[in-house]
């Protein structure tokens, strides 16, 4: 009797001890699937940072103008960060065009000059981004891109 | 008179048929829209602001470059928007016109794909990266390396912005 009690005691015992231990390492592992998952978010978080940290800046080797009006389409990456404000200047320095901000996504779709220009070629005019933050409107890094004007 | 009756009603019924057919061929012309999408040349990739704390040197990317044969594409620092002498970059504390930070600025050969030779942008003509037609790494260079000169400056959150010139070349 004394036997068979010993031998529940220590069946009991060895079920309950395992039971034990497998919770243990059930949450062993959900921790370690916690740290995985923190660490993924922060890889990707850290990759997010590294995208939005950039500006996609749409460029032209020529631009052509009739009476004025261009169709061309100029458009904020819808991924950037940033405002666009855009200004076209001729070679001797001469603004022909200024754009409202363009906030990401957004588009010009028609670039009528403010000024009437000889029909012509015109090389090394400059479309210059000006780009500002979209929280607090403050400058920040922009490009000047060369292109060749066309009027006709 | 009753076999008149469905013989006027069949008629009747033809010609409303008939009539409906003539007008159901200019009853409705599709619109059409011509679209035509007018797409850039090229786009390229700058930072839009580097904390100089957290890391010391930067990558320019261009991306979808079509151009004519024998043209290139070449970002540079624009020298008369951008803060820099030489190969020498000042930024200025926030709130102060006279609190100035001095950094060195080098160019980064990252041509395979990995930080490389450096040298000082003044020797580069102040070109960041060359592109070519169908490549997204670049040619030539490929970012800006950055060393503040710490030592004289005082405390204080230094900014400055970089302004580019891109433009496409005959081959350098």
């Amino acid at each position: 009797m004394r036997f068979k009690r010993t031998v529940s005691v220590l069946i009991g015992g060895l079920v309950l001890a395992s039971v034990l231990l497998f919770c243990k390492n059930a949450d062993g592992m959900e921790q370690m699937q916690m740290l995985t998952i923190k660490q993924e978010q922060q890889n990707n978080a850290e990759a997010e940072d590294d995208e939005t940290n950039s500006i996609l800046i749409p460029g032209f080797d020529y631009l052509t103008f009739r009476t004025g009006v261009s169709n061309q389409t100029i458009r904020n990456p819808e991924r950037n960060q940033c405002y666009f404000q855009i200004r076209i200047v001729m070679p001797d320095g001469r603004v022909i065009f200024d754009s409202d901000m363009i906030a990401p996504g957004e588009q010009i779709s028609k670039i009528r000059l403010n000024t009437v220009l000889t029909p012509g070629t015109y090389e090394d005019a400059r479309l210059q981004y000006t780009c500002y933050s979209l929280d607090a409107l403050q400058l920040i890094n922009g490009a000047t891109i060369k292109f060749t004007l066309e009027v006709r | 008179m009753k076999g008149l009756h469905y013989k006027g009603i069949l008629l009747l019924l033809v010609f409303a048929c008939l009539g409906n057919t003539a007008f159901a061929s200019y009853d409705y012309i599709m619109p059409t829209t011509l679209e035509y999408d007018l797409a850039a040349n090229y786009m390229i990739e700058i930072p839009a602001n580097i904390n100089l704390n957290e890391a010391d040197h930067f990558s320019v990317r261009a991306y979808d470059v079509d151009l004519p044969d024998g043209q290139e594409l070449v970002i540079s620092l624009d020298k008369a928007q951008t803060n820099i002498v030489d190969n020498i970059l000042t930024l200025t504390a926030e709130g102060s016109n006279n609190k100035t930070m001095e950094c060195n600025v080098c160019v980064v050969d990252e041509t395979d794909g990995e930080l490389g030779v450096i040298s000082s942008i003044y020797e580069s003509d102040y070109v960041v990266a060359v592109f070519a037609s169908g490549n997204d790494l670049p040619v030539k260079y490929g970012g800006l390396f950055f060393t503040p000169q710490t030592t004289s400056a005082k405390r204080g959150h230094y900014t400055t912005a970089l302004y580019y010139t891109v433009e496409i070349k005959d081959y350098m």
